[in-house]
């Protein structure tokens, strides 16, 4: 690591591409050898990553965020070097040291001992190199008298632990971690990010894959979104981050727009639904004890009666109530071929003041999925002493 | 190579870990490789001296069991080494996934944990039968060494290939089975090739095997070194097969993780 001067470019991707076969029977495993023996690329592929340009420089930590099987885990292994990259290049400057499963090297009938020597020869370590930094590995781990012990009697956080600790001996100029940090202890994971800290402000080079942005913003500088192999956003960890939870949470609202589409798509849809004859993007206001009437007109693609799910939920989302119609034995109304309409009533309705939010769904007839999603804000008003969400039937008893 | 070498390290852990995993928590540990053999020497020795009373000019004042004792081992080292090695890649499919290494260490380390566990049986029976009186020839042992070399070269080339193929097609493995019991059969073990037709001989001398086995047992049964030419140039030839093997395998090892 001393030998490099700041700043050098460690690793550096141009337009680097993975794609995976699709070989799913015999004849067509047997047509993709033969071209991969003949230097030919993958009949048939698909494209987990496409077009990746990306450069790490010497001291510098990258957090790579995303949905799952976006192109995280596939970028990392082409970074160190186990997954060959079908297209563009790719320049690597330093040792790597990769933790893309913690012990992935791992033999379970070995002791944690003989696994140590394993793993660090698999790191390029000879007996004597490991030996002299076999006390330090011991130290980190931290597991006891478990070390001469099979690793098969290991819980997955003492192989956690060994794996980071042999990872961290060797003082790679590069370290990849994918998703580690979430399998520890606390303590543990203390220990890693301290380590991580330090190994960083020594100079050292990071790239951490993880769902925690909170680990992403504390450990990187810099971030990169990727999503559906593309790289959808790169720069500074904490403004990539915010983007990828804004995207994150628009995308899981429901979407107004959607009702179009998914009628199109021919998907069972709630077209619109009121609250007391109020549309619901406007949302009601109601006293407690008011009748409460939903209504909503259902869009089925094959003419069958759909399913409609009534939620309430509180502000904050905690849910309170929720039935379907289903469970109530209640048939839509059919108006149109395609169009069913509902009606669903409170009656003196039992929600105490404060805001709610009223949920509907529509499902397909066995009322097995959950298609689309229509929210209505509810606030009830009203003097109340009494405690809670909602007024449950009761009396007091002389005694 | 040199790529190899610096790894040798590794190799040396993969094979410290066939040896050890081949037989870790059975009771006999060792000696099952051992055993094995010798149970099969015991079989073949029943069935063609005492059922079929077989008998040949070669054997002279030999033993049958001696005889097939010093075709039995290298060949089961051939065949374990290339059944066992076949699965080096698709049976490390965690490491293969995770870490990068030269996958081909996997194949050498697996190969090589089979024939050190023969190599050392053949020396084990044959000093077993020499003690039961068997008059064996040991000044010829270089020979023999050489042979096993020529072997265990072969092994590697064509275990490269399997294992390679065995990612992408499951069928390799199922193949072997038949191909090497028939292989087994056509290769002077269980008889000299002197008893083979003379129409049937020359293609006969196309399986290598037969000039690996044809010395071992010349310099330890009679004491001559005889068809040296012939493992020289098949030394060559395995030489050849490793090379070029490597080459494909290396092609397709990128690729390992994609079917694995």
């Amino acid at each position: 690591m001393s030998a490099m001067n700041d700043g050098q470019v460690l690793i550096a991707l141009r337009d680097v591409g993975k794609a995976y076969p699709i070989a799913n029977t015999a004849a067509s495993r047997v047509k993709t050898l033969a071209a991969l023996l003949m230097r030919r690329g993958f009949p048939e592929s698909f494209h987990a990553l496409s077009g990746i340009d990306l450069e790490v420089r010497q001291g510098e930590s990258l957090g790579l965020i995303g949905v799952n099987g976006a192109g995280k885990s596939t970028l990392l292994k082409i970074i160190a070097g186990v997954v060959r990259p079908s297209s563009g290049q790719i320049g690597i400057h330093g040792r790597i040291s990769a933790l893309l499963e913690l012990g992935a090297g791992f033999h379970p009938e070995y002791t944690g001992r003989q696994n140590v020597f394993l793993a660090t020869s698999l790191m390029g370590l000879s007996e004597r190199e490991t030996r002299a930094c076999l006390d330090a590995i011991l130290a980190f781990a931290d597991i006891g008298e478990h070390i001469d012990q099979p690793i098969k009697h290991y819980s997955s956080g003492m192989v956690v632990r060994l794996g980071f600790a042999v990872a961290t001996a060797v003082r790679p100029d590069i370290l990849i971690t994918d998703e580690v940090l979430a399998v520890g202890d606390e303590s543990f994971q203390r220990k890693c990010i301290a380590w991580m800290e330090n190994y960083l402000s020594d100079g050292g080079t990071l790239l951490l894959c993880a769902h925690s942005m909170f680990h992403i913003q504390k450990l990187c500088q810099k971030a990169a979104w990727i999503h559906d192999g593309k790289l959808k956003s790169y720069g500074d960890s904490h403004r990539v981050t915010r983007e990828y939870l804004a995207w994150h949470d628009a995308r899981n609202a429901p979407k107004a727009q959607d009702h179009a589409q998914a009628v199109k798509s021919g998907n069972y849809a709630l077209v619109s639904m009121t609250l007391n004859g109020q549309p619901s993007h406007e949302g009601a206001v109601l006293s407690m004890g008011d009748n409460l009437r939903v209504g909503g007109r259902v869009f089925s693609p094959d003419g069958r009666t759909p399913t409609v799910i009534m939620g309430f939920v509180r502000k904050d989302g905690m849910p309170i109530y929720g039935v379907s119609s289903e469970m109530d034995g209640y048939e839509l109304c059919r108006r149109t071929a395609n169009e069913f309409e509902f009606e669903f009533e409170l009656p003196e309705l039992s929600l105490l003041p404060g805001e709610y939010t009223v949920k509907g769904h529509a499902l397909d007839p066995e009322g097995y999925r959950l298609f689309d999603e229509l929210t209505s804000d509810l606030t009830v008003v009203g003097e109340c002493r009494e405690l809670g969400v909602c007024r449950l039937p009761h009396r007091w008893n002389i005694v | 190579m040199s790529e190899l070498w610096r790894q040798r390290w590794l190799f040396l852990n993969f094979f410290k870990r066939e040896l050890k995993s081949r037989y870790s928590g059975t009771l006999g540990g060792g000696l099952w490789a051992l055993g094995q053999p010798v149970l099969l020497l015991a079989i073949y020795s029943f069935v063609f001296r005492k059922v079929f009373k077989v008998g040949f000019p070669e054997l002279g004042e030999h033993s049958f069991t001696a005889f097939v004792a010093c075709g039995l081992w290298p060949w089961m080292a051939f065949q374990e080494g290339i059944q066992r090695g076949t699965q080096a890649v698709v049976g490390n499919a965690g490491l293969v996934k995770k870490v990068m290494f030269p996958h081909e260490l996997l194949v050498f380390a697996s190969v090589g944990a089979t024939f050190a566990l023969h190599f050392t049986g053949f020396f084990v029976i044959l000093g077993v039968l020499a003690l039961l009186g068997e008059p064996f020839s040991f000044a010829g042992v270089m020979v023999v060494l050489g042979a096993w070399l020529v072997m265990l070269t072969l092994a590697c080339g064509v275990t490269l290939l399997t294992s390679a193929a065995q990612v992408f097609l499951k069928d390799v493995d199922q193949l072997l089975g038949p191909i090497l019991m028939i292989m087994f059969y056509i290769t002077p073990v269980l008889y000299p090739i002197s008893q083979v037709p003379e129409s049937v001989r020359g293609p006969m001398a196309l399986n290598p095997l037969v000039h690996v086995i044809g010395p071992i047992r010349s310099s330890l049964m009679q004491g001559v070194a005889s068809g040296l030419g012939e493992l020289a140039g098949l030394f060559g030839v395995a030489i050849v097969l490793v090379v070029v093997a490597r080459g494909l395998f290396v092609r397709l090892s990128g690729y390992f993780e994609d079917f694995i």
